[in-house]
């Protein structure tokens, strides 16, 4: 702009001494300043300025602003999508079943059927930094799930392994990356795919299954274990000092009961953010609209357990019967429960440590895991809040939730003795969100907002009433994206991958999420990459058989990717401009 | 004792106050390129109305900073990723440390004198503020005079809900 266009003007702070009357001063802004300002927003923020005013609205519709935009995401797409084989890694002997990140993207772990674990630097080319054979040193059968803390100094590999017992038991070891890889505890784990997971740093979920005999139930209890900073002593040049394999020594936070024999697995914990999204807050409701005050408080179950004794006076309705889109959002919560006044104290108590946890984080710790309310063939999600209450509870809570005097015959898996135990009480689940389908895995978005999950719908006609009624499901996975403020299906499906397995077996095909991608196994010999904001598939990658187990974004890139399967193999797709970067093309 | 000569020219602000600036930092000043010389041999200041004092000393502080730091390449990528890590936090307190007015007329002046790299900086600023914000946020943020109507504002909303998360 020529210097005398804007001589004629008053100085501009002149206009901002009188702030009232006047229109701001952004609003009376040359049209070139503004494109300016616009030119470094993307679409979502350009639409919002858009609605502010008739100026902004009519230079955020510029053109230029979206040719941009276009050009840009053309070449996203092309350039910086990863599509290109890079590398095949033939080191595992079996099937190669799953593979995780560390958070900052400098190493991957895969797990297989060889019962190894590989601990892989990304780089060029991708070299192997450490690898373990838990054959060797425990005699597990296959090495089945790994994931590193936030932090990156621990990772946490789940395993299975046949016992003179019990066909499947589930084992956890938790590996030292500063201390040379060393494994620092093992824990037994039941049901195996619980796979186990961080709740934070240093402490981490298992679980402890319990069959009665008498009753007919399962019991799964969610457990969590400390691994307290420092706890390591790295002794000299000793060989591998494996720990002693532990059982039963978590500290117990949730008891499931099962009438139906029904399990649970894939236990995610997710930090879900609380504030700064419109719609329901429905972990902390209060939190998000102080003027419902009248509503009947919702407290999580837990905290019923912990202040009362009579847990029958509360009547829990299950979300199971709802559609998810027909959720009432005023009635955000589903569980509705009539509380006594006893219990409203505490609860409000229970309110103000939950809010203060929501200021100074922004989030609520929730478990999320795979369970089965009428049917041993799991359909639904389960959610629990995870308040701090529940982690102050002594480490042994039998006191609290064991039913007086009553007991019942359960199996000790590791011996095969039959022994009498208290009979626990069982938490209920926040939340239960229907599927009507079998998970095959589950995600979470970067930011935990979002859950991701490939999810088998049932086919044909489901019995509802026999519980033992093992449906029919779908060749076709269907991605589905369930919003985690609200607990409802968004209704975005990412479609394409395949599950041949019938629902008796356990099969598990793992999918990853990146800012931009959606990536998943399928049992068609091939890995699948859609666009996250398209929906559309963008390519496929090409295994020579069996399964795709699992495929996994770098966290620090997504333009590199990595697929594991049943060939052995792993392989490292990058994007066009990664490889130029290489002098690969 | 010799007075190192450094070759300066001379700005009169709105103010009418008469700021010498080193030669190469004036060389920052895009529009003044072309009359640079004109300016090193004239005694008389050039005045330009629309920059007040103030301003003025903020751009030669900016430009004295940045000198001798190469301002990052400004590509077609870099102008797409914008995200506010690229502020490095000495020019994010800087530009915002007095004020919108000011920084608003920093960009005013930055745009007038052609200062393609505190322009960018400081714009980029601004983006940041608007991100991530609702309609009614960002009025606030700006004290923007909503000047629809209740039908116009409407039909607003209508064109441009297809874009949220």
């Amino acid at each position: 702009m020529p210097l005398h266009c804007v001589e004629d003007r008053r100085s501009p702070t002149e206009i901002e001494e009188d702030e009232d009357s006047c229109p701001s001063i952004w609003q009376q802004c040359p049209d070139s300043i503004l494109l300016h300002i616009f030119s470094f927003l993307e679409a979502k923020h350009l639409t919002a300025s858009s609605q502010t005013c008739k100026d902004w609205n009519r230079v955020t519709n510029d053109e230029s602003l979206w040719k941009y935009l276009w050009r840009s995401e053309y070449k996203r797409l092309d350039f910086h999508t990863p599509i290109h084989l890079s590398e095949t890694l033939t080191d595992h002997d079996d099937e190669v079943l799953h593979v995780s990140f560390s958070h900052d993207g400098k190493l991957f772990c895969t797990t297989s059927k060889d019962a190894t674990i590989k601990v892989w630097n990304v780089g060029d080319p991708t070299t192997i930094k450490h690898t373990k054979n838990f054959r060797d040193l425990l005699s597990w059968d296959f090495t089945q799930f790994s994931c590193f803390n936030q932090i990156d100094t621990l990772l946490l590999v789940s395993s299975v392994k046949t016992t003179d017992f019990m066909d499947r038991r589930g084992y956890v070891a938790i590996i030292s990356l500063p201390h040379d890889f060393r494994i620092i505890r093992v824990v037994s784990m039941d049901p195996s795919q619980l796979f186990g997971s961080w709740l934070d740093n240093s402490t981490f979920l298992g679980g402890c299954l319990e069959i009665s005999l008498d009753r007919f139930t399962t019991t799964v209890q969610i457990e969590s274990f400390d691994v307290p900073d420092g706890s390591v002593e790295i002794k000299g040049e000793e060989k591998e000092n494996l720990p002693e394999v532990e059982e039963g020594t978590g500290r117990n936070l949730f008891t499931f009961c099962s009438e139906t024999a029904s399990l649970i697995k894939f236990l995610t914990v997710a930090h879900i953010p609380v504030n700064g999204d419109k719609g329901p807050q429905l972990y902390c409701d209060k939190c998000a609209s102080q003027e419902k005050d009248s509503n009947p408080r919702k407290i999580p179950k837990r905290d019923q357990t912990l202040f009362t004794s009579d847990i029958e006076t509360h009547s829990v309705k299950s979300l199971s019967v709802l559609d998810g889109n027909e959720l009432d959002k005023n009635e955000s919560a589903s569980c509705s429960y009539s509380s006594t006044s006893a219990i409203k104290e505490n609860n409000s108590l229970y309110h103000i440590s939950l809010c203060n946890q929501c200021q100074n984080g922004n989030v609520n710790r929730n478990l999320i895991f795979v369970t089965g309310e009428f049917a041993v063939a799991l359909h639904q999600l389960g959610f629990k809040n995870v308040s701090p209450a529940v982690l102050d509870l002594p480490m042994s809570p039998s006191d609290e939730s064991v039913q007086e005097g009553e007991s019942h015959m359960v199996v000790n898996f590791s011996n095969n003795d039959i022994t009498l135990r208290p009979i626990r009480i069982s938490d209920k689940p926040d939340n239960l969100l229907d599927l009507f389908g079998h998970v095959t895995g589950l995600t979470l978005s970067n930011d935990h907002r979002y859950l991701f999950l490939n999810c088998r719908p049932w086919i044909g006609k489901v019995d509802r009433t026999d519980p033992w009624a093992t449906p029919d499901l779908s060749p076709s996975i269907e991605i589905r994206v369930i919003d985690l403020c609200t607990l409802q299906d968004t209704g975005r499906r990412y479609q394409g991958h395949k599950g041949f397995s019938p629902s008796t077996m356990c099969c598990f095909v793992f999918l990853d999420v990146s800012p931009d991608y959606v990536g998943s196994g399928s049992e068609d010999a091939k890995g699948y990459l859609w666009d996250k904001h398209y929906c559309v598939n963008l390519a496929t990658f090409e295994h020579s058989f069996g399964v795709v187990n699992a495929v996994g974004f770098n966290p620090a890139n997504q333009e590199y990717l990595v697929t594991v399967s049943d060939d052995c193999t792993i392989k490292i797709w990058r994007s066009k401009a990664l490889m130029k970067d290489f002098g690969r093309v | 004792m010799y007075k190192k000569i450094v070759p300066q020219i001379k700005l009169e602000t709105y103010e009418k106050e008469v700021f010498e600036i080193d030669l190469d930092i004036a060389k920052k000043f895009g529009k003044l390129v072309p009359v640079l010389q004109e300016l090193l041999n004239d005694d008389k200041p050039l005045t330009i109305k629309t920059i007040n004092s103030g301003t003025l000393k903020k751009i030669i502080t900016w430009c004295t900073y940045h000198k001798g730091r190469s301002p990052p390449p400004e590509d077609d990528d870099n102008r797409m990723k914008h995200s506010t890590e690229e502020v490095s936090s000495w020019d994010d307190k800087f530009l915002q440390e007095d004020g919108q007015a000011a920084l608003f007329d920093l960009i005013s002046a930055a745009h007038t004198l052609d200062i393609d790299g505190l322009l960018d900086v400081a714009c980029k600023v601004v983006a940041t503020m608007i991100k991530g914000k609702a309609p009614e946020e960002i009025r606030k943020v700006f004290n923007i005079k909503n000047d629809f109507t209740q039908q116009e504002e409407d039909q607003v909303r209508k064109e441009n809900d297809w874009c949220e998360d």
